[in-house]
């Protein structure tokens, strides 16, 4: 029987997890080295490619070759140039040479998968505010890998694994704060028993633990110049230095001052960092996990102390100002225990269960038989229409919305609509997402356009019926209905990968180590 | 729902007719005379707050309501009309200059002048006993010909179904029925669409007097600045005739010139051109001017310091609604390829007062976060890249008020 894993991959690090024959979520080791997370980070070689620590070893000598924070490119057009040793845009041009995101996620997606044996379908964490095209570059990069797929948001499988914690005595409403390498995520959930009931997620998808060590490279880099009157050369882009970096950021979790011996153009120096001045560094970073946290507690309109428990995710949150932040913010301590490079995957690895309970054992069944989750919309879905800016008295295409973000899932909203002249032969359907209430056209994504035919006597004012239903499974069908002649024009949208990515495996043949 | 309410009121209406005139007899003509009065077709105008089911929000709104017989005696069916007519300095039985209507939903067809119309299921004795609540009109769409106190007269028909209305006047007044009306004193702040009508010529200079002034702002004129306020004098052009724009294009051409030389030699005074401009410009030629001079600072694909400062010192002079101003730079923003906000970036770049406690000050900037943090995963690479750099600008600034 084949099996169904969860896989929580990561900006720095991914994890692997499956239920074991109790139901319960077990991360798999690597068995190289039994590592339960892998760093999410490759080198490609001649005919093989190299996933994990030995890639970060491979980008000190051959830079060019070694690709590390690919997550964070997932929404772009672009590929990797081992020739510049850097993401290149294509905009639009078919014949730039490299590998694009979806095919790099797909080496890590494979290496992962090979941790056991039998894998066919994956449950795949995506941060909740992942855009559209980067779900679709995720779905590409797990059939790619030989996967079937389906996504989830990191914070919502980490708080399926908190609720399903043996003897877990998380109850009502709690706040997941899931910062990770390269993002920052929180979600506001209520929880009972086995049932988790999604409020709101927020995120931002440049925040966390490699920006955090960029500001200590930063430091490092001013102190060698005053020491030794020239800086490092190329601080940012030499992975030596993110190396040392990480490590004086793990090691002032703990203590309050650190000491390393920085290489430099000058010789070595001995350089002293204090926990103070690395969260000087990333105040504004901090700043900008305040004011999500504010933004998720007004969205779910609650306040600090409606929040039972503030749930802990990803490894940046072993930092002391984390804890700090959120109990100043929170009133009251986060709750420590879990193995915060784990939940994620854990959670994938239930909801993957919750999804195939047939493919269950007896004792799996059991386990999850109470579990259940009840998801958000987390954006806006919109239409393009005309209208007219009373406070401008000006006329123009607005994004009009028809399904409000955290809307509960699965959801059916119908909005009436207008004709705009006598004779208007077409209605142009747009289906359109954004983060915020956007009115503007410019700051809303078009995820799709087609076109309704009118009835050939359509008049001026002649109501049009726009109906928005997104099932649990992300997928919405969209109806554009003339009501007088009962034409309709439907569309379906889901999150499905590339077409054809026959042209996309062909430059992945390689021995994955 | 509407439908089904207007039904109620007709049923207990014939209810209620049908009892007067069965019991009154033919003895009684006074009596009956009083009756009729009594159910005559009145209206009656009141500000109100719209009911939540008008989803109108907390739009100031008025309130338009009638009661009384409108059914048609000679069809199943009864057109009925709403007009506002600005009867200032007229009596009350007159009809003056139409008022017009800032939304398409409000006006006539073709045309902005205000109208409301629509046909009802009726019978002959069709009667509203109650006051029904015609239609609530929220007050910033109603665009009077003058500023200042208005009386305006509100009109209600019940009419023939082949009846139309244009500009404001029937086109038979032997198709309507019942009538009535009501004199509502209006207060209009903003600058009349007659007077727009008149003063525009003088505006579309003072507009390009603003700009050449944002154009000069950064310390220099460049032909790109020009080059936008030329494309716009031309485009005020074309709906004109060929002699006419051949003369606006001569006008635009010289008061180009000399407003530049007076934007080179600093001789454009600000306050007097706010001041005029305000006097003489409408709310919609307000944000005309506002656009243009978007367009002006940003036609080198860079937002400089004091481009930005000189349009919030504008906006805010010409008193528009800096949240629309707000959604209008942030356009712009988005879409240059470099801001210049200085080293420490201005608050009121993002509409933050002296006036406000730190709190406030924290929450505009929370809403200006999300707004730009969700633009991150924007396709567009500049718009991307832009975005990125609003949300480290807004985190930095925020922090000073955090702790």
């Amino acid at each position: 029987m084949s099996k169904i894993i969860g896989i929580d991959l990561g900006t720095t690090f991914s994890a692997i997890a499956e239920l074991d024959d109790l139901g319960n979520p077990e991360v798999l080791s690597d068995p190289e080295n039994n590592n339960r997370i892998t760093r999410s980070a490759i080198y490609i070689g001649r005919d093989k490619a190299i996933v994990g620590d030995k890639a970060v070893d491979a980008a000190v000598t051959n830079k060019n070759n070694t690709i590390l924070e690919v997550k964070s490119e997932m929404e772009n057009d672009v590929v990797w140039s081992s020739k510049e040793g850097k993401w290149i845009e294509k905009e639009g041009k078919k014949d730039t040479k490299g590998y694009i995101p979806s095919q790099i996620s797909s080496i890590i997606l494979s290496k992962l998968k090979d941790y056991t044996s039998g894998v066919k379908k994956a449950v795949v964490t995506v941060p909740a505010m992942f855009a559209e095209a980067a779900r679709v570059s995720t779905i590409d990069a797990a059939k790619l890998a030989g996967l079937d797929v389906e996504l989830i948001n990191e914070p919502t499988a980490a708080v399926l694994h908190y609720a399903n914690l043996p003897g877990s005595s998380i109850n009502g409403r709690v706040l997941i704060f899931d910062l990770g390498g390269g993002t920052f995520d929180i979600t506001i959930a209520n929880v009972k028993g086995k049932k988790v009931d999604v409020i709101t997620s927020v995120g931002d998808k440049h925040l966390g633990g490699r920006r955090f060590d960029e500001e200590i490279i930063n430091i490092l880099d001013k102190k060698y110049k005053k020491a030794k009157g020239k800086g490092l050369d190329n601080p940012l882009k030499d992975e030596k230095l993110f190396t040392i970096a990480e490590r004086i950021k793990k090691i002032l979790s703990n203590k309050e001052k650190v000491t390393e011996i920085i290489e430099g153009p000058k010789g070595p120096q001995k350089i002293d960092i204090s926990r103070k001045e690395f969260e000087n560094s990333i105040d504004t970073y901090v700043e900008k996990i305040k004011m999500l946290m504010e933004e998720a507690l007004e969205i779910a309109n609650c306040k600090a102390n409606n929040i039972s428990q503030t749930l802990l995710v990803g490894g940046s949150t072993r930092m002391p100002i984390v804890s700090e932040i959120i109990t100043k913010i929170m009133k009251k301590a986060p709750v420590k225990g879990v193995n915060v490079d784990e939940a994620v995957a854990c959670g994938a690895a239930i909801y993957a269960g919750l999804q195939n309970k047939d493919s269950l054992n007896p004792a799996q069944k059991k386990a999850i038989a109470n579990v259940e989750l009840n998801d958000v919309c987390n954006f806006y879905m919109g239409t393009l229409i005309y209208a007219v800016d009373q406070e401008r008295n000006q006329g123009g295409i607005v994004n009009d919305i028809v399904i409000p973000r955290n809307t509960k899932l699965p959801c059916s909203i119908t909005k009436d609509y207008r004709v705009m002249h006598d004779g208007q032969k077409t209605v142009k359907c747009s289906v359109t997402q954004s983060e915020g209430e956007e009115s503007d056209v410019e700051f809303v994504y078009i995820i799709k356009e087609e076109e309704l035919k009118l009835s050939k006597n359509a008049k001026e004012g002649d109501p049009v019926e726009v109906t928005y239903s997104y099932d649990t499974n992300s997928v919405m069908h969209c109806i554009f209905k003339e009501m007088k002649s009962k034409n309709t024009h439907e569309m379906e949208l889901k999150p499905e990968g590339s077409k054809d990515l026959k042209e996309l495996k062909e430059n992945l043949d390689f021995d994955i180590e | 729902m509407e439908g089904i309410v207007i039904w109620i009121v007709i049923i207990i209406g014939w209810a209620i007719l049908k009892g007067v005139f069965s019991s009154g007899g033919d003895n009684n003509e006074e009596a009956r005379r009083e009756i009729l009065d009594k159910l005559r077709l009145q209206l009656k105008v009141t500000e109100e707050s719209p009911p939540k089911d008008r989803k109108l929000g907390d739009l100031k709104c008025l309130a338009v309501k009638v009661k009384g017989l409108i059914g048609n005696p000679s069809e199943n069916q009864t057109k009925i009309f709403l007009t506002i007519h600005d009867n200032t300095d007229l009596n009350d039985d007159e009809f003056g200059t139409p008022v017009l209507s800032a939304h398409p939903a409000f006006a006539e067809k073709n045309n902005r002048v205000f109208n409301i119309s629509n046909t009802w299921d009726t019978t002959p004795d069709t009667y509203l006993s109650d006051w029904f609540d015609l239609i609530y009109i929220p007050k910033d769409i109603i665009l009077a010909p003058y500023k200042g106190k208005r009386k305006l007269k509100f009109n209600f028909t019940a009419c023939n179904t082949n009846t139309e209305v244009t500009h404001g006047a029937h086109d038979d007044l032997q198709n309507i029925h019942y009538n009535a009306s009501f004199i509502y004193n209006f207060s209009v702040k903003e600058i009349g669409y007659l007077e727009e009508f008149a003063n525009r010529d003088k505006v579309e200079d003072l507009t390009i007097n603003l700009a050449m002034s944002m154009a000069a702002s950064d310390g220099h004129l460049d032909q790109k600045e020009l080059n936008v306020i030329k494309d716009w004098a031309k485009s005020l052009t074309l709906e004109f005739d060929e002699d006419k724009a051949k003369e606006r294009k001569k006008h635009f051409a010289k008061h180009i010139k000399e407003i530049f030389n007076d934007a080179k030699n600093k001789k454009i005074s600000i306050s007097k051109l706010v001041e005029e401009f305000n006097a003489k410009a409408s709310k919609s030629q307000k944000y005309l001017a506002i656009e243009l001079m978007l367009n002006v600072a940003s036609s080198d694909s860079k937002l400089a310091k004091e481009e930005e400062q000189f349009v919030n010192k504008i906006a805010k002079s010409l008193e528009i609604n800096l949240q629309t101003f707000k959604e209008m730079k942030n356009k712009v923003i988005a879409n240059v390829d470099t801001i210049d906000f200085a080293e420490k970036p201005s608050e009121s770049s993002f509409g933050i007062t002296d006036d406000m406690d730190d709190v406030e000050k924290m929450k505009i900037l929370r809403k200006e976060y999300t707004k730009w943090n969700g633009q991150t995963n924007h396709k567009d690479v500049k718009k991307k890249k832009r975005a990125k750099e609003m949300v480290k600008i807004i985190a930095d600034l925020r922090k000073q008020y955090s702790n």
